[in-house]
């Protein structure tokens, strides 16, 4: 029983383990004893190993957006079903960081492109940056053409890997 | 001139913060109130804090709110007879005005001719030089090399040349020495014609590690001018400023008096109507040179209202009904010290790229001193459409040290979920021992970028914020309660 967050470009599995009177989070490597008050108006506060910790927190879908410690964080539940499955499931779908228009389409379908490779050069809020390949493989579908707007997570490229 | 006249609707031809900010004002004037939008932002708060709101229609929402016959028809229909332009969009548009004007609306600034004569670049420098005001020695190059040369030595260096026709920064080099500038400028010439089809080269005096400091300003229909002293904006990123206050550590009361004075003399001479920026360059040696003049409220004034006390947007629109100034030079007090930070949807750490997104949480800053300058709210979709800032922080309090302090824990207080914000960078900014010095200068960004990184966080709050968000995911919850018991320490959670 067990589930993955993202947090910056790392992949933690956190899991539940049951205790007489307390909550045991396994979180990476580590067992942690914690108290968790959800509060009021998304004031939430935590004890994690006898340590308080304060935090604003709100949820969009899978995303969990976290103040605390006058940081901002950014976590994302990752599918239990696509990280059972080997996370291969839209893997190598490259989606828009940001909402924009496409400037120029730098591959065709059927390319072959290695990681880091350039796909298209987008445009948001007046500056131009580049979309490249995550992963080495085949240009599959591309969505977008020279001049379509898309949204943020839009789905922009997909690569197959080989 | 002419008399005083009264307003019977005045529309805001802006949106966001700033629309907010001068509806404010009308309500505190008592002056019924309209502000325009565009149809992505029907839930802005600005509709329903005005007294009317109306559409305005667009290929793209900017282009809605630069529409002038659209918007002069509005003013028609709904019996609008005077406009607050803000900033940005029409703000410092002379054809707006004078379409205004045909249709007998007031616009709530500048006379148009005043708007284009400071609205020129090359003739505002010289309408201020002629006057005798400082402005950074320059040359341009009428065709004569050697005459150019004599020119550029006479200026002194280190000297910036650059294309005359060029914009940015392609083809503009320094030249701090004598020897070899012949070759330069040759040079120079040849890449101005490649690139620009001018082999014209212009020259002007260098300002190394300059600071950004400009005076704000009042006129009335009376010939009565003042200024309301000055702020300091030298913390910028690409040309945009991030942090603004008021006094700048860098002025002496000599100085200080100096510069302002030479303010209200460049405003006295256009017979300057309105609220009005006059910006310059201050080099560290005491000099400083005219940069532009800004025909409009800015974006910062808030931090000028909060040293002196006085409402500009109130002043403008008094200065519109032809009214004399409110306030006399000697009555405008300059009081303890006031800082702003712009709160941009954008990623520092990443060469401050935008980022979008719905902002699901905002708390503003409660508390004394604290002032906070918003269009946002919860539910807003960040996105490509406007400009990045989506607020503005303000605090005053009785000196820099204090102000510093305040900012530091209005930004502490701040949350804002959903989009990335520089506010994390803001309170960097604030902690830099070179800023706390007061040593700033518009490279300041660039320069200690490399102390302005993101702050290296510990293994435990990963593992906090990794706890807490697994305890706040639904799925992740609803999975633990198929387990048979362990949660009843988890208090109130029934989501």
């Amino acid at each position: 029983m067990r589930y993955t967050f993202k947090i910056g470009e790392e992949l933690v599995k956190v899991a539940p383990r049951s205790m007489a009177d307390e909550l045991i989070l396994a979180i990476g490597e580590q067992d942690c004893r914690v108290v968790f008050d959800h509060g009021r108006e998304g004031r939430c506060t935590l004890t994690l190993d006898g340590r308080s910790y304060e935090s604003w927190v709100a949820r969009d879908g899978d995303d969990i957006y976290i103040k605390m410690a006058s940081h901002y964080f950014k976590v994302t539940a990752v599918d239990p079903r696509a990280a059972a499955s080997g996370a291969s499931a839209g893997a190598g779908a490259i989606s828009a960081p940001m909402p924009g228009v496409v400037v120029e389409v730098l591959v065709a379908e059927g390319d072959t492109v290695v990681e880091g490779d350039k796909l298209l050069t987008i445009e948001s809020m007046k500056l131009q940056s580049t979309v490249r390949a995550a992963c080495d493989g085949v240009v599959g579908r591309i969505h977008v053409s020279e001049g379509s707007e898309f949204n943020k997570d839009d789905v922009l490229v997909e690569i197959e890997s080989e | 001139m002419s008399a005083v006249r009264s307003f019977k609707k005045v529309l805001v031809a802006n949106r966001g913060e700033i629309a907010m900010r001068i509806l404010r004002t009308l309500k505190d004037l008592g002056l019924p109130s309209a502000v325009l939008y565009h149809r992505q932002e029907i839930e802005s708060p600005a509709l329903s804090f005005a007294d009317e709101a109306f559409e305005v229609f667009g290929d793209t929402p900017v282009s809605a709110y630069l529409d002038i016959p659209q918007i002069v028809e509005l003013c028609k229909t709904h019996g609008v007879d005077a406009v607050h332009p803000g900033y940005g969009f029409l703000a410092e548009n002379a054809a707006f005005v004078r379409a205004l004007d045909a249709a007998g609306v007031c616009f709530i600034g500048p006379r148009p001719e005043v708007m284009n004569l400071m609205g020129d670049k090359i003739g505002s420098r010289d309408f201020v030089a002629e006057r005798g005001f400082p402005i950074a020695p320059s040359v341009i190059d009428d065709g004569d090399e050697d005459k150019l040369i004599a020119s550029i030595i006479e200026i002194g260096f280190p000297v910036l040349i650059k294309a005359s026709a060029g914009g940015g920064g392609k083809g503009m080099q320094i030249v701090r020495e004598a020897d070899g500038l012949r070759d330069i400028v040759a040079t120079a010439k040849v890449e101005a014609q490649r690139y620009f089809g001018d082999p014209r080269v212009y020259a002007e005096r260098y300002i190394e590690s300059p600071r950004h400091i400009e005076v704000q300003v009042l006129g009335d229909e009376h010939g009565n001018c003042v200024h309301l002293w000055e702020r300091e904006c030298s913390i910028q990123r690409r040309f945009q400023k991030v942090i603004e206050e008021t006094p700048s550590p860098a002025l002496t009361p000599e100085l200080r008096k100096d510069i302002c004075e030479s303010a209200v003399g460049i405003a006295k001479a256009t017979n300057y109507t309105g609220a009005g920026t006059i910006e310059f360059i201050f080099a560290p040696n005491g000099d400083y040179y005219f940069l532009e003049m800004n025909t409009r409220i800015q974006v910062e004034h808030p931090i000028t209202e909060m040293v002196t006390g006085v409402d500009l947007v109130a002043e403008q629109v008094r200065i519109a009904m032809g009214h004399p100034l409110s306030y006399s030079q000697e009555e405008i007090k300059q009081v303890g010290h006031a800082i702003e930070c712009r709160i941009c949807a954008e990623i520092p750490d990443d060469d401050f790229a935008p980022a979008a997104g719905k902002v699901l949480m905002l708390r503003p800053p409660v508390g004394e001193g604290m002032r906070f300058d918003s269009g946002s709210y919860e539910g807003q979709k960040v996105g490509t459409a406007f400009d990045s800032m989506i607020a503005k922080l303000i605090v005053h309090a009785e000196d820099r040290d204090a102000a510093i302090a305040r900012a530091g824990e209005a930004l502490e207080q701040f949350v804002l979920l959903g989009v990335e914000t520089n506010s994390d960078y803001l309170g960097r900014l604030l902690r830099h021992p070179a800023f706390i010095a007061g040593e700033t200068n518009t490279g300041f960004i660039k320069d200690h970028a490399a102390d302005l990184g993101p702050d290296a966080l510990s293994a435990d709050l990963q593992t906090a914020v990794l706890a807490t968000a697994a305890l706040s995911d639904r799925q992740f919850v609803a999975m633990m309660d198929e387990v048979p018991y362990p949660y009843r320490l988890m208090k109130e959670w029934r989501n």
